[in-house]
């Protein structure tokens, strides 16, 4: 291997969100393929976990080669069992959001915590280059709304949560789920380090009740209030000059606040 | 121009979904730039959320936008303000310049790092700077826009620097739960309200019927921080060049639009994406990666101008994440006429120039009139 | 030494020349896979020669009563001089007969002269330029020398005769191991015997894919050696006529498939050299003289470009033109396995359906209990085990598009009108697979397959209707092969049967305009069903008024394959070459019967017909009725 650094890939059980089969976690597959890109075959692809996971062969027909399995104890804390796992390891690439559970996004985080090194997200390409002085150096390309890119320079090691967006093409070929193999590391006793508030799933799915502040009207406001929302939806202007009609869209944009000016 | 609002016999209606016309109460054309918002909502002046001492805080952290607050940072500080007791006081601290009031966005103190803007990439100091305001007020709650702004960053980074019982991506809340998708959106999950709620936009309604005290804290002095990431700054884009999927102003051609240049300018005078319905990529018109529709890409813009397309059910499935369209069509009878928010009826060219043209002078008068704010 | 025994060694000399080349071509052949062929295959070869291969040529008389006369001549005289002059028996009887032979076989080649005066486009020109001076000498010469012999020779003109005669010899005897045009003799006739589809020499219809060893690690077809030796065979066959050309939708779209380049290609990958001998029409472009292959070389890219195996719709119309029964959509789908199943490389939006087949098992990533929305008000029964009905009704994948769902719902209408026991598949309808297997995903047709044949062993159905001929070709012929044996009817065929039998009382379509239909590929080539439709048609009151190519050569629409989804660019888009078909036909309405088919051709912009499907104009007669 020519490269002298060392590029790691969580990866997580997915969960697809309509049928709940098992899969490979979207953004996680595609940090698996920007690790690919870094440093090709020496990528090294750690699932914290049960080795019977079923979408790991997804991983595995996504190219992941061999996949490193830590069990997880009835802590079941991952970030303590990565931390001591992948401590000598210079680049830790992670998905942005799991697909099980709540997806916080926050493991990267407290990995980068736990290891005590920097951590970027919503990175889109990420480059390693030898430095002058001392060592490797990564420059990060970094997804940020409305199109807009950031870049961003930073010494190794570092963790780094790639962007779904990023530019990958993931490619999944039956033959290399067969070939793949997974190999199972000895459970680690590890700390807990990161607070999960009591989540309880409900079961029925409904849509969310939006947060609304209280409000005591008078009887003409709610009935103008009618009025408005009766007439809501689909305004057309069908008269005046091209000018009024401009200026009508302009109102419009305004008016939501679509424009800043 | 004269003083005197002189009525327009034509001005623009409403059309009921009985098909009757309505002039809506309040709305008047003219070169009024805040026509739209109704004369009773403008004028009513709104009451103090509470006038008692704070013994308790609330925070709401988020980046400002060339000195505004979008509503996603809004509803941040309309969740902090909602859910607070009388005796709670609600502490916005704004990373960014910021040139209108956060006390009416319900904030009763205010701190303003302007040189902590979102365009800059130094979340050591922002999380240094955010963690000494935790220490000073300790909120019970904070709370922040989930954001790729750098909000969303920077709460992770508060939270795993203190280990906090956390939060994100909050679809629901109220005084005593948060609820977040499960499993991809799958399923929703409750939890008690932990201290740091990272909010997933259009969780909370902004509008608020009180205001906040407002009073503009002095910002404190910024730490010195050695920050381990070195910002390179944001790239030069082209907002015509935006991939689709991402773009958040898309103006979209269909087969009414003649004139590919004009599209072009209208695009670069709104800062928009390009787009085009699949009879205009067919054409040749536009390249495929332009399409959008069931066969081409779904889009998810904020707003989305519908220029000459007559909305075919599959054009339509590409666009049902966007909030608002606006249409222009030569026919009142199109489908995408039921589908826009607002539709202008007449030609395509014609129009595009006038809202070239009007957008060109609003441009011009807004910075006119913001450098004089200064 | 005479001039007879000339001739003589002449003879043997090709005799062995040929043998040589043979045997040399054969070990290329060989070099693929090992295929179960029944050599019994041989002395079937006159009939699917004069039955099966000429009631392809025959629907061009011109080119079918030339080929008579040549090869028959020639075969003839060559009978001829292997008795007369191979044996030694010099009789002045047979010479005559030679004459008479070669005579004939010369009127052939006048009539190749001709047509290579000015060739249509689709014939490859090249080596098969020189195929009439080349017959023409072997013929002139053997009439030269038969004609002469008896009386006194001239020097000059016997070694002009021999002359003339060992140019045509050489034509023939090197072609096959030369891999000349006379290749196609040899090889066209071993491939009759050894064809990989012989089932079709006994009138069936035999169109299914046959399915991966998948667990003996059978991936596809990555090289040239990865097809059987009889699919290798095959290719030799190929007389570069260009029919398949002409006839697929791909190549009229500009996009870059010509079915005849690929099998010319393939055959140069068989011969380890390039294409620059190539002669024919390009692949719309991609220049020729760039690409070169080998037996064990990977086919894509450097011989072939996996544009060009992705801009195929399975359509069949190649293998439904071609005289010499080459199978090149097997070839194709062959090819794309290897691509899909060990490299994951697939075009366009492709890998987005494949992989929501393997998560949701639809393929717009749906839920599956959405599938049915739309008959929620039609009352309905719904399949479950233990409660045996008579057709069990499989939507497929239209029902997810509310377009489609318009005919869904008529059919349901006149499934109820007929009183028929019927019940949809609910929630526990899978994709078939249909399109993944198409797009080389064996694997996930495989597992799809799998679930549905168990799905359907827990219900009690006697026959599956379906309105959509994807799902009909797999469940009916390529599901019978991973075990799953069902009787599957088309609805134009059951709406038909039930009309017929006067269950489904049809009143007059109210329908005025000028009407075609559109012959869906995976209903007519793939499964012959043409007539079923234009009876339901009639006994609406509706005349057809067909289009140019209609029926068993109907043009496809586009939508198979997964084309839409490879979405390889072209400067047309077939579908709407398919619409100019049916203006040109004065249709202001089509008629179609497939899900893929409405939304090909409803998807076509501008002033087009309109587009109902069968069941939709039958639905609408019982309203008329009412």
């Amino acid at each position: 291997m020519s490269n002298a650094f060392t590029v790691a890939v969580l990866i997580s059980a997915g969960r697809h969100p309509v049928s709940g089969a098992p899969r490979a976690c979207r953004g996680d597959a595609v940090a698996m393929a920007l690790g690919r890109r870094m440093a090709g075959d020496g990528v090294r692809v750690v699932h914290a976990g049960a080795a019977e996971e079923p979408s790991l062969q997804d991983y595995l027909a996504l190219g992941a080669g061999t996949i490193e399995v830590l069990p997880l104890g009835n802590s079941g804390d991952a970030v303590a069992a990565l931390a001591s796992h992948l401590k000598s390891v210079d680049v830790i690439l992670t998905g942005s959001n799991a697909e099980s559970g709540a997806g916080s996004g926050l493991l990267p985080y407290a990995l980068a915590r736990a290891l005590a090194r920097p951590v970027v997200a919503n990175v889109l390409e990420a480059r390693v280059q030898k430095t002058a002085v001392e060592g490797w150096d990564v420059e990060i390309r970094q997804f940020l709304p409305k199109g807009q890119r950031r870049r961003i320079g930073c010494a190794l090691p570092l963790v780094i949560a790639v962007h779904p967006l990023a530019p990958v093409q993931l490619k999944y070929a039956y033959a290399r789920r067969v070939s793949g193999r997974i190999e199972r590391f000895p459970e680690t006793p590890a700390e807990t380090c990161v607070v999960q508030p009591g989540w309880t799933v409900e079961t029925a799915s409904r849509r969310p009740i939006r947060l609304k502040a209280r409000e005591t009207k008078s009887g003409h406001a709610r009935m103008q209030a009618a009025v408005v929302a009766e007439a809501k939806g689909g305004v057309v202007a069908f008269e005046g000059s091209t000018v009024d009609k401009a200026q009508v869209m302009l109102n419009y944009l305004r008016e939501h606040r679509l424009v800043d000016f | 121009m004269s003083d005197v609002k002189r009525v327009n016999p034509r001005r623009p209606y409403r059309m009921s979904p009985a098909g009757l016309r309505r002039i809506v109460l309040g709305e008047i054309a003219s070169a009024d730039p805040h026509i739209g918002v109704t004369a009773h909502e403008a004028q009513q002046a709104k009451p103090l959320r509470t006038r008692e001492p704070a013994k308790r805080w609330h925070m709401a952290v988020a980046h400002s936008d060339r000195g505004r607050l979008d509503d996603h940072a809004r509803e941040a500080i309309a969740a902090a303000s909602i859910l607070a007791t009388a005796d709670t006081g609600i502490v916005a601290v704004i990373l960014g310049e910021l040139h209108e009031n956060a006390g009416e966005l319900g904030a009763d103190k205010i701190v303003v790092f302007p040189d902590l803007d979102a365009s800059r990439f130094q979340p050591q100091r922002e999380e240094a700077v955010v963690h000494a305001l935790l220490d000073d007020f300790k909120p019970a709650h904070v709370f922040m826009p989930d954001n790729l702004r750098g909000d969303g960053d920077l709460g992770r980074r508060l939270i795993a620097k203190d280990e906090a019982v956390a939060a994100t991506h909050v679809i629901e809340l109220d005084a005593r739960h948060v609820s977040v998708g499960w499993s991809g959106g799958a399923a929703i999950a409750k939890a008690p309200l932990p201290r740091f709620v990272l909010l997933a936009p259009g969780a909370v309604d902004a509008k608020l019927p009180f205001v906040g005290a407002g009073e503009l804290l002095p910002a404190p002095k910024l730490p010195s921080v050695v920050e381990a990431y070195r910002d390179l700054g944001l790239e030069p884009m082209e907002t015509a060049d935006i991939a689709l999927e991402e773009a958040d102003f898309i103006v979209s051609a269909g087969n009414g639009v003649e004139n590919v240049e004009t599209l072009g300018t209208l695009a670069r005078t709104l800062g928009a994406a390009v787009g085009a319905s699949r009879v205009a990529v067919d054409e040749g018109k536009f390249s495929r990666d332009k399409q959008i529709g069931a066969s081409g890409k779904s889009v998810n813009a904020t707003t989305y101008f519908a220029i000459g397309i007559s909305g075919a059910v599959q054009h339509l499935q590409g666009i049902k994440g966007c909030r608002h369209v606006i249409a222009i069509n030569r026919d009142g009878g199109a489908p995408i006429v039921k589908r826009a928010d607002l539709t202008v009826i007449g030609d395509a060219e014609e129009l595009m120039q006038a809202l070239i043209t009007r957008v060109s002078q609003a441009r011009e008068q807004g910075e006119v009139s913001r450098s004089k704010d200064e | 030494m005479s001039v007879a025994v000339a001739v003589t060694v002449l003879f043997w000399v090709s005799v062995a020349t040929l043998a040589i080349g043979l045997a040399r071509r054969a070990r290329l052949w060989r070099s693929g896979r090992e295929a179960t062929v029944e050599w019994t295959g041989l002395l079937a070869v006159p009939k699917r020669y004069f039955v099966d291969l000429h009631h392809v040529v025959a629907r061009d008389p011109y080119i079918a009563n030339t080929h008579i006369a040549t090869a028959g001549g020639a075969f003839a005289a060559l009978v001829l001089v292997a008795i007369n002059y191979g044996l030694g028996l010099y009789a002045p009887v047979l010479d005559w007969a030679i004459l008479l032979a070669a005579a004939v076989m010369l009127t052939g080649v006048y009539f190749v002269w001709m047509r290579r005066r000015h060739p249509p486009l689709r014939l490859s020109r090249g080596a098969w330029n020189r195929l009439p001076y080349t017959l023409a000498a072997f013929a002139l010469g053997l009439a030269l020398l038969t004609l002469v012999s008896s009386q006194t020779l001239s020097a000059g003109i016997a070694i002009a005769a021999l002359a003339l005669l060992l140019a045509g010899s050489a034509e023939l005897a090197l072609g096959i191991g030369a891999g000349g045009p006379m290749k196609h003799a040899v090889a066209g006739l071993l491939h009759l015997a050894f064809h990989p589809r012989p089932e079709r020499f006994a009138g069936v219809r035999s169109t299914a894919l046959s399915p991966l060893a998948l667990s003996n690690n059978d991936f596809g077809t990555r090289t040239p050696s990865d097809f059987l030796w009889t699919e290798l065979l095959s290719f030799d066959a190929c007389v570069e006529c260009g029919k398949c050309e002409q006839s697929c939708p791909a190549f009229g779209a500009g996009q870059p498939l010509n079915p005849k380049k690929l099998i010319q290609d393939l055959v140069a990958g068989l011969s380890g050299s390039n294409d620059s001998a190539y002669a024919g029409r390009p692949y719309p472009g991609i220049p020729i003289g760039s690409h070169r292959g080998a037996l064990s070389a990977a086919i894509i890219p450097k011989l072939i470009e996996a544009e060009t195996v992705w801009s195929c719709t399975t359509c069949r119309a190649c293998v439904e033109e071609c005289p010499m029964l080459i199978e090149h959509v097997d070839a194709i789908v062959g090819m794309r396995r290897s691509l899909n199943l060990t490299q994951g490389e697939v075009p366009g939006t492709a890998p987005e359906t494949l992989c929501n087949l393997r998560e949701t098992e639809t393929q717009g990533g749906h839920a599956r209990t959405a599938r049915y929305n739309w008959v929620i008000d039609l009352d309905v029964s719904v399949a479950a085990p233990g409660k045996p009905v008579d057709l069990l009704l499989i939507a497929g994948e239209g029902a997810f598009d509310m377009r489609y769902q318009r005919t869904l719902r008529a059919l349901v209408k006149l499934l109820k009108a007929a009183r028929v026991d019927f019940a949809i598949l609910g929630e526990r309808e899978r994709d078939t697979g249909d399109t993944a297997r198409r797009l080389g995903d064996e694997a996930t047709f495989q597992a799809l397959a799998k679930r549905n044949i168990e799905t359907f062993a827990s219900l009690d159905f006697k026959r599956i209707v379906t309105s959509d001929p994807h799902v009909l070709h797999s469940l009916r012929n390529e599901y019978p092969a991973l075990g799953g044996k069902y009787t599957v009817v088309h609805h134009t065929a059951l709406l038909a049967e039930l009309a017929e039998q006067g269950k489904l009382q049809l009143g007059k379509s109210a329908e005025a305009r000028a009407l075609t239909y559109h012959d869906p590929c995976y209903l007519g080539r793939y499964n012959g069903e043409t007539e079923a439709p234009r009876a339901l048609l009639r006994k609406l009151g509706i005349e057809v008024r067909e289009m140019q190519r209609s029926g068993l050569r109907g043009r496809c629409c586009g939508g198979g394959g997964g084309a839409p989804l490879t979405d390889i660019p072209g400067k047309q888009r077939i579908p709407d070459i398919r619409m100019a078909d049916a203006r040109d036909a004065g249709a202001d309405v089509i008629a179609v019967a497939c899900p893929q088919c409405t939304a090909m051709l409803e998807g076509v912009a501008g002033a087009r017909a309109e587009v109902l499907d069968i069941a939709e104009l039958a639905a609408a007669s019982l309203e008329a009725r009412a």
